[in-house]
């Protein structure tokens, strides 16, 4: 009864944001190649915040999808994009531009965290970092926080150069990491239980799931190293929102699992659990990255 | 139940079948076509219907498909995938064209790499596009084409609309093509119907055939056992043992009357069969059944090397018991003899394991017994038949004096075939008769000889009478003693037979006397003899009496009489002088029967002597109780009266006995003169003999009559005229 009576009123809110469509628009943004599958997850929450923010002169909230780091950026600074849904490395990303600050980190069923994982062959002789020169390394695409950009930061970190091959077939160089995107965590494991790498990373998030990682791949496997837990994703808020805008938003947005509607919305957008206030250590992670990506050349986002 | 009858009742089964199916199966095959056009008019419409409704479905489909396609693209502005996408639609199966319209209805992409047609509106109304908007698919339909129209939408946003196009051309040729195959697969099915109905129909007319033919052969198999069993029965085979049909209707009331005509043919059957082998009046053995009986039994005593023994009993002078007190009477005495004659045989005290009795013959019983030790067994059971048959019979308070003659044959030595010994002791049986009555011998080979002789005679003589030409009738002149005239003639047979020769009257009058020979002998000669006297009278020649032998069997003889008054019809006048003479000894006091035919015979106006007068032991009775007319003394006494005086006093006696009953006389067997002269003393009125005259042919008979009316006759010259005969 309580959950008909709350869907009844999300469809009275949903309809009267139609009503309001001309209004000032709260907009959220997110990068994805498929707005399809990604607006209907989040316009119930940008409505929702704008129904929040209607002291504030919203009347009705909008989901943008943005396939580039360029039209985000431009929408930030003509103040029509409000927030952005994003991961670590794309909050990085954002943020070091300035058009934006994080405001909530947002958890997701099961998982509010995970790691990176380096992953080889239990019978090779890699054991740390330092063996992997020389070596060939599988990550999964460079949008992967997980399998891509923090295991080759903390490579770079370790002071070990990576070099990105062209083929597998291609010659490793001696002097660096070598690595290759495979497109997916199954390719990589697939590659290195056929060992035709020498090591791949993924996510413990990833490992576990048996879909990924059959149990007798893992048994031929052995991790040599385990990043920092960090957070799964950050929501970001156009630095020209008025402070007090920010700290209503942000204080929002935390309380909202405290009841079933705002966790109805929350599973809506992204099967989220909850928001929560941005830590310390994660201000420090994302600082880190902000930084290591300042040392990096423009990626293909860019 | 023939053959043709179970035929034609399944063939008429089969044929109502087979007719009601084929009516059936024209009005099935009728309402099928008919049903048939009817499903097929109802699957081209449904096809219609459904390729209609099947293109109307994909085409919606394929315009979602392109809706949803298209969001990503036309969200991030790419005209180059939404033309790719429009492209790939269009060249889709019944899809002719592909474009993409804006919001408002105007066309943004018609999918070709220049946009010739941007900007122009579809139509679409307002309603149309809010309709669209709640995610309903739009479809146009004009006469060429149909038109699927389709949003495109991200969450509640509008941004395209889709529009498929496909020519109505290849619904119908996509539809036409059906229903050629639909027509196709109608004139099959009609065609598949038809020939499962003929097949079914041959079917059908096959397995009611079979059906029939079965049901008609369960119907019709009681009738046919019953005809079988009729047909055994008819044939006389069969075991009788009939299956019971135990049923409430008409087959069970036939098979009742056939169990009914079976119990009677089986008892007929029975009693056939026991007639086949029994004699009826007694229940003794035949003799077809004494043979068989015989046959069983010797050979276990050829096999075993054992003696028997056969008994031929014949009953002493039955024919007259028979002729006298009728053949019920008869038949109830042999009844009771032989029940006297079962038990002596059952009660015979010895190991003889085989006892058959049977009547073989009118008064002829035959006893079979073995194994015999010795003859003395056999004496003591022809003994004991003897003794039993001994007392007299009495029936309905007739006390029938009963007595029998055994002939005995035994096995091997008398013969070793049931034929053999039969014939052998029935040779010693005639022998026994004729040597003296109620008595036994044992079979001696020379008994057949005699035996065959009297058989022979009797068939002969039979024989004899029928043709005519053997018998010869010979007159022996009696004299009137005083005048020595002609007076009468006595009537003598005799016979020429043409293999025997001529045989004396004492070589076959004893026999034919005896058997039923005796009745036509008899008529044959009184016939011959009316007919002489008729032919003297006709020749106005004296007249004289013509004497006849009756034999004593034709005495008790019923029809005799009658027998003789149709022979004299019409010539009753000449009857008078004929001398009937009957030998005295065959008579019997008491026989009324005897009495009545003489009486009888007396009434129509014959005369009635006694021959052989003297010899029998009771004369006095006889004259007293018998109307007789004369007697002939006895030749006996005749032939000695010269030498015996007892023979003259007999002959001196039987003279004055026959005056006191006014009875004449002949004297026979005259053979001396002094005899006659001694006679013609004594005053003997006729007399007849040797030293008379011989027997003499009719013809010669007829001479001396024309001789003694010129001259009269001469004693002396008679005798003279006769043997110069």
């Amino acid at each position: 009864m309580f959950l008909l009576s709350r869907a009844f009123l999300l469809i009275a809110f949903l309809a009267a944001s139609f009503t309001r469509a001309e209004a000032p628009l709260f907009e959220i943004g997110k990068f994805s190649l498929n707005p399809a599958k990604q607006i209907p997850q989040i316009q119930p929450m940008a409505d929702h915040v704008a129904g929040l923010m209607t002291n504030y002169g919203y009347e009705s909230g909008k989901a943008r999808i943005y396939n580039n780091f360029d039209s985000a950026r431009a929408a930030l600074a003509d103040g029509s994009l409000d927030m952005l849904t994003l991961s670590l490395y794309e909050a990085a990303q954002m943020i070091r531009d300035g058009e934006s600050e994080p405001l909530v980190i947002k958890r997701k069923n099961g998982l509010s965290e995970y790691s990176s994982l380096i992953v080889v062959d239990k019978d090779s002789d890699i054991y740390s970092l330092e063996d992997l020169v020389g070596k060939t390394i599988a990550f999964e695409d460079y949008g992967s926080t997980s399998a891509y950009f923090v295991p080759p930061m903390a490579i770079q970190q370790t002071g070990l150069t990576v070099a990105q091959m062209d083929q597998f077939q291609s010659a490793a160089d001696p002097n660096a990491v070598n690595f290759r995107y495979t497109g997916a965590e199954q390719n990589s494991s697939v590659l290195l239980f056929q060992e035709k790498v020498d090591a791949i990373a993924l996510s413990d998030f990833d490992w576990l799931k048996a879909d990924h990682v059959p149990i007798e791949q893992k048994e031929k496997f052995r991790i040599i190293w385990v990043s920092d837990a960090y957070p799964a994703a950050i929501e970001v808020i156009n630095s020209q929102i008025p402070s007090d805008q920010k700290v209503f938003l942000r204080d929002q947005l935390t309380h909202m699992h405290l009841d079933a509607f705002g966790r109805f919305l929350l599973d809506e957008y992204h099967e989220s659990s909850r928001f929560s206030l941005v830590t310390a250590e994660a201000a420090n992670q994302l600082q880190g990255l902000i930084k290591y990506l300042e040392k990096q050349p423009p990626s293909n986002l860019d | 139940m023939s053959t043709s009858l179970k035929t034609s009742f399944a063939l008429t089964i089969s044929l109502v079948a087979f007719a009601v199916a084929l009516v059936l199966s024209m009005v099935l095959i009728s309402l099928s076509l008919s049903e048939n056009e009817a499903q097929a008019e109802r699957s081209l419409e449904a096809l219609e219907s459904s390729y209609q409704a099947q293109f109307e479905s994909s085409l919606i489909e394929a315009s979602r498909n392109l809706a949803e396609s298209l969001a990503n693209p036309l969200y991030f502005d790419d005209q180059q995938s939404i033309t790719e996408y429009l492209s790939i639609f269009a060249s889709g199966d019944n899809v002719t064209d592909a474009v993409l319209l804006d919001p408002n209805g105007n066309l943004l992409n018609d999918g070709s790499q220049f946009f010739v047609q941007f900007g122009m509106e579809s139509g679409l109304s307002n309603d149309q596009i809010s309709q669209l908007t709640s995610g309903e698919t739009l479809l146009q339909t004009s006469t060429n084409s149909v038109n699927a129209y389709h949003a495109v939408t991200i969450g509640q946003e509008l941004l395209g609309i889709v529009c498929l196009t496909s020519e109505r051309f290849q619904i119908n040729s996509a539809f036409q093509e059906a229903e050629a195959g639909i027509l196709e697969a109608s004139v099959d099915r009609r065609r598949f119907n038809l020939g499962v109905a003929i097949t079914t129909l041959v079917l059908l007319m096959i397995a009611s055939y079979y059906i029939a033919g079965k049901v008609a052969s369960a119907a019709l198999q009681p009738i046919d056992k019953l005809r079988e069993q009729a047909a055994a029965l008819g044939r006389g085979g069969g075991d009788h043992s009939l299956i019971k049909i135990d049923r409430e209707d008409e087959i069970g009331d036939l098979a009742k009357a056939v169990y009914s005509l079976a119990n009677d043919l089986e008892m007929q059957n029975q009693s056939v069969k026991f007639l086949a082998f029994h004699d009826p009046l007694t229940g003794l053995l035949n003799r077809t059944g004494f043979q068989n009986r015989m046959e069983e039994s010797l050979e276990v005593l050829n096999r075993d090397q054992l003696s028997g023994a056969l008994l031929f009993i014949d009953v002493d002078d039955f024919k007259e018991v028979n002729d006298s007190l009728g053949h019920d009477t008869g038949d109830r005495a042999i009844r009771a003899i032989s029940d006297r004659l079962r038990k002596t045989v059952s009660g015979l005290t010895s190991s003889a394991n085989f006892r058959h009795l049977a009547r073989i013959g009118g008064d002829e019983f035959a006893i079979f017994i073995a194994p015999v030790q010795t003859t003395a067994e056999i004496s003591v059971l022809a003994e004991d038949i003897l003794s039993a048959l001994s007392s007299p019979v009495i029936v309905e308070r007739e006390r029938i004096h009963t007595s029998a003659s055994i002939g005995i044959a035994n096995y091997p030595e008398d013969g070793e075939s049931t034929s053999t010994l039969l014939n052998n002791a029935d040779a010693a049986m005639y022998t026994s008769k004729h040597l003296g009555k109620g008595t036994y011998r044992f079979y001696e080979s020379e008994m057949n000889k005699s035996l065959f002789r009297s058989s022979t005679i009797k068939v002969e003589f039979q024989k004899a009478l029928r043709s005519e030409d053997e018998l010869e009738l010979l007159f022996q002149p009696i004299i009137d003693l005083a005048s020595g005239q002609l007076a009468a003639a006595e009537a003598l047979i005799r016979w020429n037979h043409p293999r025997l020769g001529y045989l004396s009257p004492e070589q076959f009058i004893a026999i034919v006397e005896h058997n039923e020979v005796a009745l036509p002998t008899d008529l044959w000669v009184l016939n011959k003899s009316l007919n002489l006297i008729e032919d003297l009278c006709v020749a106005d020649m004296q007249e004289i009496s013509i004497s006849v032998n009756i034999s004593a069997s034709n005495l008790v003889r019923k029809q005799f009489p009658a027998a003789v008054k149709k022979l004299t019809k019409n010539r009753e006048s000449l009857v008078s002088r004929i001398k009937l003479e009957i030998t005295e000894t065959f008579l019997h006091s008491d026989d009324d029967q005897v009495l009545g035919t003489m009486k009888k015979l007396r009434d129509m106006g014959f005369q009635i002597w006694l021959d052989d007068f003297g010899t029998g032991y009771s004369s006095l009775r006889h004259l007293k109780d018998f109307p007789i007319d004369g007697i002939k003394i006895d030749q006996t006494f005749i032939s000695s009266i010269m030498d015996s005086d007892n023979d003259r006093n007999m002959v001196s006696a039987l003279m004055a006995l026959a005056e006191a009953f006014s009875a004449e006389v002949v004297a026979e067997g005259i053979d001396r003169e002094d005899s006659l002269e001694t006679l013609r003393s004594w005053g003997v009125k006729y007399g007849q003999g040797m030293v008379i005259g011989e027997p003499v042919s009719p013809l010669r008979l007829v001479q001396i009559l024309g001789e003694e009316k010129s001259e009269p006759a001469k004693l002396v010259s008679l005798k003279d005229r006769l043997k110069t005969v």
